[in-house]
């Protein structure tokens, strides 16, 4: 496979086009016969998952599949998101490419007509399939083998130094495009953002890992240069590891998608838990690069210097856990190698031997056999001989007591002694803060817990108050609603119950009308009432009386002993007419209520048309000014109803905004708790480890007393 | 800065799919002939398809998201179907690793000549379509609201959690928007839970996606789920622009008979596109 592009086209500004999907390209890659149609791929073999679909090896930016075709094993990259001008780079980088003889490459084709997904034809990038695996997948593996971390460190900064040499800039080093082979070496992949002289003055088409590249990377960032600061992330991480494989453990999440640094360890060096450790490792030379790395991180992050390797790391003896040798050692802290062991294998290193006093001092051996020869004298001489000689005794006594207390405290071994126990002091001390720190953040723990569950249940509580407040609301108002429109109700009940009396008054006025009118036909004179002559016709006549309509009705009065016949008129006057008497008077009544019975069977029984007309009108207006109020109480219902939801709606989205903001700070507060607990409990580890290593030390002093240094001066023995 | 979160398998996010299985799921959709319980459940599957790919890395799918998927219709519950019958959620990789079954489906592609070709693929099962009983969309949202508000207190630094509803739309058991909000308060470090809506309705009107008013839809239904939903985080509309889709500052992660499963090509994992930042 060569590196030099097979592409063909390419204009510059390419216009923006949706991109097939990851699973789209899974799909249509179950078909290469189809999907590479007439190119050198139909029919290849893709390396399959569980499920026997395509296997993606999926970035941000495409997806790679594993495909073999004629013996031949191919990464074929299908991009999922678009990028300028990508074919015109690809071409510049395979030229350039082409003319290095670097063992980092890797060949690739980029395709114009690549693969066929529904129809249209889209670029791939072919390659060559490199057998390895990624940086931290190799790490999980190879961490505790010291030795291959180092080598790794090694050919690393070895491959800064080549790309540097090639004017190449990848533009994305991080774990996932460095690929460790079987025998070790390293190979770059994806050169999607790879710089090349040719492509100077163009912008970079993607940032880099976010846990790879300084806080200041920007698109403009497009040069040989572009990988310096990842370069350090990258070297530092390992030279890290390879010096305590345990900072894997300690410093990073277990699956983390970053080496030992991280984003966060970029933006904010000063609380950084991370660079702290390493700037303030034990060993000299992690401590040197990591001081470096901090140095460039706060003054140069914008420009960082070409990475600053360590001398060759390989001086060091192949003892396994054994670190780098520290080149001049630290006074304080050089004594602890035995730090350096993985955590989970403790490998507790034979407590170092005891120390012992070096040569022995003539001058006061000499003394002090003199004095522990003469002393017993000296004390029976004070009472026997003389008190000036006990003085004597005394004086010299108190001289040599002085001169071997000089001389013990002038002792190395004292000074190491001494070293020794200020350091386990001070270690302790530092365990003790650690515990009391993990401790605290307990507590704090279960504070921030209570506030927590408090403020969840505040929050629950204020959710039901507002829905009930609705409830409440909306239930008043269906009230409000349901009595108006009862109301509405009775007024249509009442005027249907109105209307039947106005046509019952009618009915009644009409069928009166008629009987008037029919009664009026029949006249007295001419109705041959028994006993009544012209003279008591003409009498009624005078009184108004003249047809059976000008009466209703007759009554009796008592007059003396004349019982008066008295006529009540249609108007409701009553009158007596002179001549009629109460048999008379019974006489025409009893023709009117004849005439009467037989025109009332024959009375109308409805209204007329006309009148039905009106009172119908009349009705239909009633029931049409209800009908219409009816429906303004239901709209008007409808548009409350939709107002208190809309005020629901308004008090339901103010009230979760205060919830998000309050529910924002606890996550906060949690966040940086968790982080801060997590630190400690590292902190904790490191600084329990630290406190037995320095007791142990201290304890190999514990020969080391003037009492001893006494013994010492006087056998010779330790 | 929000919804900025580095998604990775220490640092997980999660996914709460909402799909609407009641009874009027039974209708065609708009201008179609397939059942909206038909389209609902193809668009899951390929979602999980989906998820799944952009999770695959050397050594198989990664835990990127934990994912859940709650049917609503006669019940509220799990809607996975086969192995992983009644878990809520799910960790990625055991999702991808273990659908209902694997089908065959053929279908006719172009063959880049001009003409048609039948071809064979293998697609994924997790969820079956269901169409039987009321749309509690508010139970739904609740039922979501307490795994997302479960998941935000395990993972406080985590990408905020999304819940992706599909239904069409007409709410049974009360205005959706309340229990719509409430998932919403429910936030990490780094943002909001978000919410977002598809609705696929029997109408035949234009298919919506990420629009950024309610002008154009065409009922309440629409204008109360576009209302519920959560506005696309910046790094997500700048993906939808590149991927040639007219999205403005306030589009809602809101489709309306369209597709929804390029909403899983705006996930960030790993490098970013220098546009972002
Ligand atoms: N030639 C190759 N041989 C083997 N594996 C490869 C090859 N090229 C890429 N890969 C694998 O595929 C993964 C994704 O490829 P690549 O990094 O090119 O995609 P990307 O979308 O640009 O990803 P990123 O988000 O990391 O930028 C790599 O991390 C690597 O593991």
């Amino acid at each position: 496979m060569t590196t030099s592009p097979s592409s063909t086209s390419t204009s510059g500004d390419e216009p923006v086009r949706a991109l097939p999907s990851g699973a789209t390209y899974v799909e249509a890659l179950q078909d290469t016969a189809l999907c590479f149609r007439g190119t050198d791929l139909a029919g290849a073999e893709v390396r399959v998952d569980a499920l026997g679909r395509p296997r993606a090896i999926s970035g941000n930016f495409a997806g790679v599949f594993s495909l073999e075709v004629g013996g031949t094993r191919y990464a074929i990259k299908c991009f999922t998101r678009a990028a300028p001008e990508q074919a015109a780079r690809y071409r510049a980088v395979g030229e350039h490419l082409a003319g290095l003889d670097d063992d980092w490459t890797v060949g690739f084709d980029y395709l114009d007509r690549g693969i066929l997904v529904e129809g249209v034809w889209h670029p791939v990038l072919r390659m060559e399939w490199v057998e390895g695996v990624n940086l931290l997948r190799w790490l999980d593996r190879h961490v505790d083998d010291a030795r291959a971390v180092r080598r790794l460190a090694e050919r690393f900064a070895h491959l800064v130094d080549r790309l540097a040499a090639a004017g190449v800039g990848h533009g994305d080093l991080q774990h996932g495009n460095l690929l460790v082979t079987a025998d070790g070496s390293l190979k770059l992949v994806d050169y999607d953002g790879m710089y090349v002289p040719a492509l100077a003055g163009l912008s970079a088409p993607e940032t880099g890992h976010r846990n790879y590249q300084s806080p200041d990377r920007t698109a403009a960032d497009f040069g040989p240069s572009v990988d310096r600061f990842s370069s350090w992330v990258i070297y530092l991480s390992l030279v890290a590891l390879a010096t305590e494989p345990a900072l894997w453990r300690q410093l990073r999440d277990e699956d983390a998608e970053h080496l030992v640094l991280a984003e966060s360890d970029f933006a904010d060096p000063a609380g950084s838990f991370r660079l702290a450790t390493l700037t303030g490792h034990p060993d000299a030379r992690l401590r040197g690069l990591a001081e470096r790395f901090l140095d460039v991180l706060l003054h140069h992050r914008a420009a960082p210097p070409p990475l600053e390797p360590l001398e060759p790391l390989d001086a060091v003896e192949p003892s396994g856990v054994e670190p780098f040798r520290d080149a001049e050692p630290a006074p304080a802290k050089s004594g602890l190698p035995s730090w350096m062991v993985d955590r989970l294998e403790p490998h507790r290193p034979a407590p170092p031997p005891s120390a012992r006093f070096g040569d022995r001092p003539r001058a006061l051996t000499a003394l002090t056999w003199a004095l522990a020869v003469l002393l017993p004298f000296g004390v029976p001489a004070a009472v026997l001989v003389d008190e000036a000689l006990a003085l004597a005794d005394a004086s010299a006594l108190l001289a040599w007591a002085a001169a071997t207390a000089a001389g013990y405290r002038r002792r190395p071994e004292r000074a190491q002694a001494r070293a020794a126990r200020a350091e386990r002091k001070r270690l302790v001390a530092a365990r003790l803060a650690a515990e009391a720190e993990a401790a605290r953040l307990d507590r704090e723990a279960e504070r921030i817990a209570a506030a927590t569950a408090a403020v969840k249940a505040e929050q629950e509580q204020r959710r039901r108050a507002l829905q009930q407040r609705h409830d409440e609301r909306l239930r008043e108002h269906q009230r409000a609603v349901k009595q108006h429109l009862d109301r509405i109700d009775q007024e249509r009940q009442s005027v249907a119950a109105r209307t039947r009396l106005e046509e019952q008054r009618l009915l009644v006025r009409r069928q009166k009308a008629h009987l008037r009118e029919e009664l009026a036909k029949f006249r007295l004179a001419l109705a041959g009432v028994e006993g009544v002559g012209p003279r008591q016709l003409a009498n009624l006549q005078a009184v108004g009386i003249r047809t059976a309509a000008d009466f209703v009705g007759v009554r009796y009065e008592q007059d003396g002993l004349d019982r008066v016949a008295i006529f009540v008129l249609a108007d409701g006057r009553n009158v007596s007419a002179a001549g009629v008497g109460e048999v008379s008077a019974v006489l025409i009544d009893q023709w009117r209520e004849r005439l009467t019975a037989r025109v009332e069977a024959e009375r109308p029984t409805a209204l007329t048309q006309v009148e039905q007309r009106a009172l119908r009108l009349r009705s239909t207006e009633e029931r049409a000014r209800l009908d219409a109020e009816h429906r303004r109480v239901l709209a008007a219902a409808e548009t409350a109803i939709r107002e208190l939801r809309a005020t629901l709606r308004a008090e339901q989205v103010a009230l979760a905004d205060e919830m998000k903001n309050a529910n924002t700070t606890t996550a906060h507060t949690r966040v940086d708790h968790d982080r801060a607990a997590t630190e400690a409990a590292v902190r904790l580890e490191r600084a329990e480890r630290a406190a037995a290593e320095g007791v142990t030390r201290a304890d190999a002093f514990r020969p080391i007393t003037y009492r001893r240094y006494l013994r010492f001066l006087l056998t010779g023995k330790n | 800065m929000t919804y900025a979160a580095e998604i990775s398998r220490a640092n997980p996010s999660c996914f709460v799919f909402l799909v609407d299985q009641s009874a009027s799921m039974n209708d065609p959709i708009g201008g179609g002939r397939q059942r909206k319980a038909d389209v609902v459940a193809d668009a899951l599957n390929r979602l999980l398809a989906e998820l799944s790919v952009k999770c695959a890395k050397e050594e198989g799918v990664r835990d990127y998201f934990h994912v859940a998927v709650i049917g609503y219709g006669h019940a509220v519950g799990s809607a996975f179907t086969g192995p992983l019958a009644g878990r809520d959620l799910v960790p990625l990789s055991q999702v991808a690793d273990q659908p209902a079954r694997v089908e065959k489906r053929t279908k006719k592609v172009p063959d880049g000549a001009g003409g048609l070709v039948e071809t064979t693929t293998r697609f994924p099962v997790w969820v079956d379509p269901v169409a039987h009983g009321a749309t509690p969309m508010c139970r739904a949202l609740a039922t979501a609201e307490s795994l997302v508000s479960d998941w935000v207190a395990r993972h406080p630094d985590s990408f905020p959690p999304i819940v992706l509803n599909l239904t069409d739309g007409e709410s049974t058991d009360g205005d959706p928007a309340g229990a719509a909000w409430a998932v919403q308060t429910h936030v990490t470090a780094d943002g909001a839970a978000l919410l977002f809506n598809l609705h696929v309705s029997a109408a035949n009107t234009v298919p919506v996606t990420f629009p950024d008013t309610d002008v154009a839809l065409p009922d309440t239904y629409a204008r109360t789920l576009f209302g519920m939903s959560s506005l696309l985080p910046p790094h997500m509309r700048f993906y939808a622009l590149q991927q040639g889709l007219q999205v403005g500052d306030l589009a809602r992660g809101f489709c309306y008979n369209a597709d929804i499963t390029t909403l899983v090509q705006f996930l960030d994992i790993g490098t970013r596109a220098t546009d972002l930042r």
